[in-house]
């Protein structure tokens, strides 16, 4: 194993404070919010400070939306890679130059270990958007250095971790956002609330158009590209040579489909759609007592309604299964269907898409928008529409759809007790260990 | 069932293979793995194995099985009687597959690592699954025998992954050797596996090993692995580790204690985190957080509480105090809401303000909502905010009175915070407070008043809302009104009604609105009450509703009827004249024949709307009485409308051809007097895709007030010309260089020759057939189905596809096509691409959702998926013939967006040279003429009006005029 990992866990040394506390003394004077002791009171001219973890694809849509919003200041940016970081923050400098007209903007500062920003005291709060296998190990370290974290989906690599998630959250009070940004489209809500208030008579069942688990990648070593710490990239997981499209962050490729770093579709695409399902089946907080891997090929159903993806039971006897036929989820009923995605709404019979909720019925959730929700709760400390419990309980459905499926057979689970029931081996699957030196602290 | 050994082996295996002796051990050179097209592996070399060892054979039996090459077998079928095999057996056969397989899972280039890898990992899995614990154990020991350094790493490191998922017992010597091995990945992975495995050995192995660890990362990481299997046994240890002199190994200990818990290491951490060296502090406060949290549920939450209070009390960062205050309310529950409440009010405690109320939030009991309803009188106003969120959460009625106070006195974000909180603390006895605020109040205010008013629980608040919209200001009777409909409240039908005579407009807009949203066809003659309204806002709101009330009638005649039908009953000429716009905009020739009559109505306001209606009329059907109105010298106004009319019905995308459309408009031109009515026609113009249109726009560059912009229409109709006929735009463009005059419109020009070069290879002039669909067939299924153009004499009847998209007239959105649109469909395209000579090229294709491409009548692509459109997504190389090519595609429809796009090119953004197109060959086109064979759609339909004028008749109306 070439190479050492050179802080240990998320140790934060006296050195790091130190440099911690010189960029904070260098950087223009922002007032963070809770330096003020300012949350939940904070007034509109006083901006939440915010790091970015994470400068690839998704961080940069969140860096824009952020720089974009006047209420929030930027100031820390995190990447193990150097040309990512490193035109992130010529993205916030140039950006704050020209908000503020003065030509030149420094207040933007840059690291390859996440600890160091996390050791800052005059940072709010922090927006992860790195591949799935560090989101449990930092997530945990910001929310115990008093962070409030907006995390990307899926929440965790594991089911253990995302109990863990949960629990550093709640010691340490963290507003938490989970990155599945479907619960604050109006669509989805409608379509949720449309199930939940018996539009469609009794849930039948929930079918759910996702990809593919992840599965073992065998990918030429290639030279090591200038300026990307590998080690660090690699982190937790197991050592593997360094390859361009083991580290790439393509939506439909690179790590997301690597099982060392990710559940593959079934968890990137699961924490949207599954997520979708769950809060139809308003299983919050809670899973499925069995999941059963996708029939073999050429597998002949007995009946033509009968399912042959992955499923999910659930204890009312509702099921949700993968099923590549629909647009999104299709949540049907005993007496009718919605069927939702992004950008696509129908409900059958029709007319129930136009009959608004009344008011003795169940109305869940309006978010303005899933960072604006964030920001929102970030000031008045609530939970957040995805807060992490929900987050959790949508990446634990993932994963076990996931071990059914790398298993192939069907497991029992305990979702209160959160164990799979008889099955040794595919309980081992609920977490993974980590390479050393990293562990979660929280 | 016998033995593994006895399995009969694969026919495949069976066949005579080179001689062996011994263990049947295929060599590395002779596994050649390879894809099956089932997605399994397959390997050359089972073909040539000798079978005459009893365990060889059942390894090969077992591999076949696994890949797939015993027949009738389900790949992995062939594990089963390993089950109940006699374990030296099982572990022999075992034994003879790893040696199988090691040379390829070390295969130096790691791609083809995959197969053989992937195959062992399948053969573990399967071992460990439940009722199979002796083919485990016999694997696990297979696999242990081959983990000695002569093993190549790649394949050690794999086969010790693998126990790390299902090694127990067995493993935990081999594992133990293991960790201090020469290899750091060996090592590592050796670690990672005890650390996953349940045997009780395997952390007296890793202690073992911490205890001899010769560097700090070497004690870090076994401390990591013994946290992590919550080793008891390891707290003294760890206990003495924590004193270690160096930082991260002392660091990584008490972590692991605050992992581990019991009693034990909580009286560790506790000393650490009060007394320990600095550097310790934290992380053993933090690990004592984690035990406290873990444990403070039980009996001795009180002794928890004063723990967490004390953690509180220190100086630890903020984060830890937050998480000792947290724990310590949930450990002392109500009791610590004096404590809570100090914190709050503490000046130097700023930090923990807002943690601390909602900590409040979180308590049971009355206590915690009485403390938050008295800091609301002490606290600024941003945190009067929280607060009033914390009552709203915890959801208890005595705080109501708090929260209403708020609406009264406190800043706007105040205010609404406690309208926010009404939606959970409202009742029906805030409806009046309530509907007074929204009609008093605009923008959040107002808004959030309304929510609260939706979703007030209970028939009371229905009841309250009737009687509010009898009394009080006028705008709280119209809020009350407005609620009521938001709220669905049928039942309030008839009183509301009643208020059509409500002195107040506001009121009665709320009327017609709420009438819109509950009523029926009972309802029209309530609404049609105000069709004479004096308001005129008021009259308009009643056509609408009076229009949308009649929907539940069905056919269009019935509707026209019954809007007729209230002429009689409306006394002013107003209400009558509301009620001929009313039928106008129903549109039909029930309702064009009233309308026509209303225009010799003896009432001017009648007579007037009539006019404007046929003006607006929504098809071509009242063309004529528009293009006499156009031509009127006696009512300027009247004569401006109907030529904007003209011009609105020329624009409205139908399945008129471009010359009926040029028609059309040079109708509205030979009426056009004044040089912005003649803008108007020529801005149409320029949609037109015919040359003759440009020819048009050409008569008017000699007219000087109109130059501009009949340059501009000529240019864009060349524009949307070329994607129809592309030699025919470039032949025009080249005919109007030689009129132009300045460099400005040079450039004009230059820059849509820009545009045309850049559709060199887009295919743009298509016809279509279809749609086609088959009854309960889903769009998926639809791919396969062959309609009647993929027949060899088909007699699909085909019609020209017009571009929706001008700037990318190659990306077609059939949704917008009328005579496509829907879902689970197809439909089929055609068009023609000639070259010179043969040439290679590529097809660059994207669609929504699958396609078929054939050409020349060969299929070249076919893709059944569901994807949004994406330009070039997928790519076929193919070889154009000499003369005209013809080019078919099947696009199915399953849902949602439906279109495609095809480009043809050379190299990359590069078309093929020498290109021509049309829809069809012209051999074929000559069959049949063009304006009889064919129709065309654009983005909509429409009715096709009389056949166009000749050429000659349309220039006379596009010639310069004098003033």
């Amino acid at each position: 194993m070439p190479g050492k990992t050179p802080f240990s866990g998320a140790r934060i040394t006296r050195r790091d404070l130190l440099r911690a506390a010189l960029a904070a003394a260098v950087a223009p004077r922002f007032v963070p919010a809770r330096a003020l002791g300012l949350s939940g009171t904070t007034a509109a001219g006083e901006r939440i400070t915010l790091g970015l973890i994470g400068a690839g694809n998704m961080g940069s849509v969140h860096l824009d939306w952020f720089l974009a919003h006047k209420q929030v200041q930027v100031v820390a940016i995190c990447d193990v890679d150097r040309t990512k970081r490193d035109a992130a923050r010529e993205k916030v400098e140039k950006h704050y130059a020209d908000e503020s007209g003065e030509g030149s903007f420094k207040g933007c500062r840059t690291y390859n270990e996440f600890e160091e920003l996390l050791a800052r005291p005059d940072i709010d709060a922090v927006v992860i958007a790195v591949p799935d296998h560090w989101h449990a190990i930092m997530a945990c370290a910001a929310c115990r250095a008093g962070k409030d974290v907006y995390c990307e989906k899926p929440l965790s690599l594991t089911v253990r971790e995302a109990r863990q998630m949960v629990q550093a959250a709640r010691r340490y009070g963290t507003v938490f956002q989970t990155g599945s940004q479907q619960r604050s489209d109006p669509s989805f809500r409608r379509a949720c609330e449309l199930v939940r208030n018996g539009r469609i008579g009794r849930l039948r069942r929930v079918l759910v158009n996702i990809g593919e688990p992840s599965q073992e990648k065998y990918l030429p070593s290639e030279p090591l590209r200038e300026g990307l710490d590998w080690e660090r990239w690699l982190g937790p997981a197991p050592w593997q040579p360094y390859s361009a499209e083991r580290c790439s962050g393509s939506y439909t490729g690179g790590w997301r489909l690597i099982r060392d770093y990710s559940g593959g579709m079934t968890t990137d695409w699961g924490a949207h759609h599954f997520d979708i399902g769950q809060w139809g089946m308003g299983t919050d907080g809670t899973g499925p007592v069995e999941i059963r891997p996708p029939r073999p090929p050429g597998y002949l159903p007995r009946d033509p309604d009968e399912q042959t993806g992955l499923t999910f039971v659930y204890a009312s006897g509702v099921t949700m299964s993968r099923n590549t036929s629909v647009n999104g989820v299709l949540f049907e009923g005993s007496e009718g269907k919605v069927e939702v995605n992004r950008g696509h709404f129908k409900a059958t019979p029709e007319e129930i898409a136009h009959e608004p909720i009344g008011p003795n019925e169940l109305h869940l959730y309006e978010s303005p928008g899933h960072q604006e929700d964030w920001l929102r709760c970030i000031r008045t400390r609530q939970r957040p529409i995805c807060d992490v419990e929900i987050g959790a309980s949508s990446a634990i459905v993932c994963h076990l759809g996931n071990i059914a499926c790398w298993l192939n057979r069907p497991i029992r689970w305990d979702p209160l007790r959160e164990e799979i029931v008889g099955d040794e081996a595919a309980s081992r699957w609920l977490d993974r260990p980590r390479r050393a030196p990293w562990r979660i602290e929280a | 069932m016998s033995g593994a050994g006895n399995r009969p082996l694969p026919r495949a295996s069976a066949k005579a293979g080179i001689k062996r002796t011994g263990v049947a051990r295929p060599s590395p050179a002779g596994l050649v793995w390879k894809r099956t097209a089932g997605g399994g592996w397959t390997t050359r070399s089972l073909t040539r194995c000798r079978a005459d060892v009893v365990a060889g054979a059942a390894a090969l039996a077992l591999l076949a099985g696994l890949t797939g090459c015993a027949p009738g077998e389900r790949r992995g079928a062939a594990l089963e009687p390993l089950a109940v095999a006699d374990v030296p057996t099982a572990e022999a056969v075992y034994g003879e597959l790893i040696d199988a397989l090691i040379p390829g899972m070390s295969q130096e280039k790691l791609e083809e690592r995959q197969a053989p890898q992937q195959l062992f990992e399948l053969i573990c899995l399967r071992a460990a699954r439940p009722g199979c614990e002796r083919a485990r154990a016999a694997l696990c020991r297979a696999i242990v025998a081959h983990l000695a350094p002569s093993t190549p790493q790649p394949a050690r490191v794999w086969m010790i992954r693998k126990l790390e998922s299902i090694g127990r017992d067995e493993c935990v010597a081999a594992l133990a050797g293991l960790l201090s091995d020469e290899n750091e990945e060996v090592r590592e992975s050796a670690r990672r596996a005890l650390q996953h495995n349940p045997a009780p050995a395997a952390g007296s192995t890793l202690r073992e090993a911490l205890a001899r660890a010769a560097t700090p990362e070497w004690r870090v990481a076994l401390i990591n692995a013994l946290a992590a299997r919550r080793d008891r046994a390891a707290v003294g240890l760890l206990g003495r580790l924590s004193q270690d002199a160096d930082a991260d190994v002392a660091r990584a200990a008490v972590a692991a204690l605050g992992e581990i818990g019991g009693e034990e290491a909580r009286r560790l951490l506790h000393t650490l985190a009060v007394s320990g060296p600095a550097p310790l502090r934290e992380p053993a406060a933090a690990g004592l957080l984690a035990l406290l949290d873990a444990g403070s549920a039980a009996a001795r939450a009180e002794q928890a509480a004063d723990l967490y209070w004390k953690l509180f009390e220190s100086d630890l960062p903020a984060a830890l105090r937050a998480a000792a205050l947290r724990g310590h309310a949930a450990a002392a529950g109500e009791s610590a809401v004096p404590r809570l409440t100090d914190v709050i009010r503490h000046p130097h405690e700023t930090l923990l303000h807002a943690l601390a109320i909602r900590c409040l939030q979180d308590l049971p009991g009355r206590a915690a909502t009485q403390a938050l309803v008295k800091l609301l009188d002490e606290v600024a106003a941003g945190q009067q905010c929280q607060i009033l969120l914390a009552l709203a959460a915890r959801g208890e009625a005595s705080a109501r009175a708090a929260v209403l106070a708020r609406l009264e006195a406190g800043e706007n974000e105040v205010r609404l915070a406690a309208l926010q909180a009404l939606r959970q603390l409202g009742e029906a006895s805030d409806v009046e407070r309530l509907v007074t605020l929204a009609g008093s109040t605009t923008g959040p205010q107002r808004e959030a008043a309304r929510g609260v008013l939706a979703r007030l629980r209970g028939p009371e608040a229905d009841e309250r809302l009737v009687a509010a919209l009898r009394t009080g200001p006028a705008a709280a009777r119209a809020e009350s009104i407005r609620a009521l409909a938001v709220r669905r409240f049928r039942s309030a039908l008839p009183q509301i009604a009643e208020r059509v005579q409500d002195e107040s407009p506001a009121v009665r807009l709320a009327v017609l609105e709420a009438l819109r949203e509950l009523g029926s066809e009972a309802d029209i003659a309530a609404a049609a009450r105000l069709l004479g309204d004096e308001d005129a806002a008021v009259r308009e709101a009643a056509i609408d509703t009076v229009v949308a009330l009649t929907v539940s009638l069905g056919e269009q005649s019935a509707r026209v009827a019954r809007i007729e039908s209230l002429a009689g009953s409306v006394p002013s000429p107003l209400g009558r004249a509301s009620v001929v716009r009313a039928v106008g905009r129903l549109g039909g020739p029930a309702a064009l024949e009233f309308v026509r009559s209303a225009t010799r109505s003896m009432d001017a306001e009648v007579r007037d709307a009539a006019v404007r209606a046929l003006c607006d009329w929504p098809d071509l059907a009242a063309l004529e009485e528009v293009l006499a109105y156009a031509r009127t010298q006696e009512n300027e106004t009247y004569r401006v409308l109907a030529l904007r009319g003209i011009v609105r019905l020329a624009a409205l995308p139908s399945e008129r051809t471009p010359a009926e459309t040029l028609a059309l408009l040079d109708q509205a031109m030979s009426c056009a007097t004044r040089a912005e009515d003649r803008r108007l026609v020529l801005a149409a113009l320029g949609r037109v895709p015919d040359e003759a249109a440009v020819a048009c726009a050409e008569g008017l560059l000699e007219d000087v007030e109109l130059r501009g912009e009949a340059l501009a229409a000529a240019l864009s109709s060349i524009r949307s010309l070329a994607a129809l006929e592309r030699e025919s735009a470039t032949r025009t463009l080249r005919r109007l260089q030689d009129r132009l005059i300045d460099e400005q419109e040079r450039d004009k020009l230059a820059e849509a020759a820009r545009f045309l070069e850049s559709l060199e290879g887009r295919l743009t002039a298509w016809q279509f057939a279809g749609p086609y669909q088959q009854e309960g067939k889903p769009g998926v299924e639809l791919f396969d189905v062959a309609f009647d153009p993929e027949q060899q004499d088909s007699a699909a009847a085909w019609g020209t596809l017009l571009p929706d998209n001008p700037e990318r007239p190659w990306v077609f959105d059939l949704s917008k096509a009328t005579a496509l649109k829907g879902d689970h469909r197809c439909a089929y395209f055609r068009t023609a691409v000639w070259s010179g000579r043969p040439q290679p090229a590529r097809l660059e294709l994207g669609s929504d959702d699958g396609l078929k491409v054939w050409l020349n009548g060969r299929l070249v692509h076919a893709n059944n998926v569901q994807r949004v459109h994406k330009t070039g997504e997928d790519r076929v190389n193919l070889e154009l013939e000499q003369g005209w090519n013809v080019i078919l595609l099947k696009v199915t429809q399953v849902d949602g967006g439906w279109g495609f796009s095809v480009s043809l090119r050379a190299g990359e953004d590069v078309p093929p040279p020498g290109l021509r197109y049309a829809p069809r060959p012209p051999e074929e086109a000559g069959e049949q003429p063009a304006d009889q064979s064919t129709n065309s759609i654009g983005p909509t339909g429409g009715t096709i009006p009389a056949a166009a004028p000749s050429s000659s008749n349309l220039r006379t109306a596009w010639r310069p005029r004098g003033p």
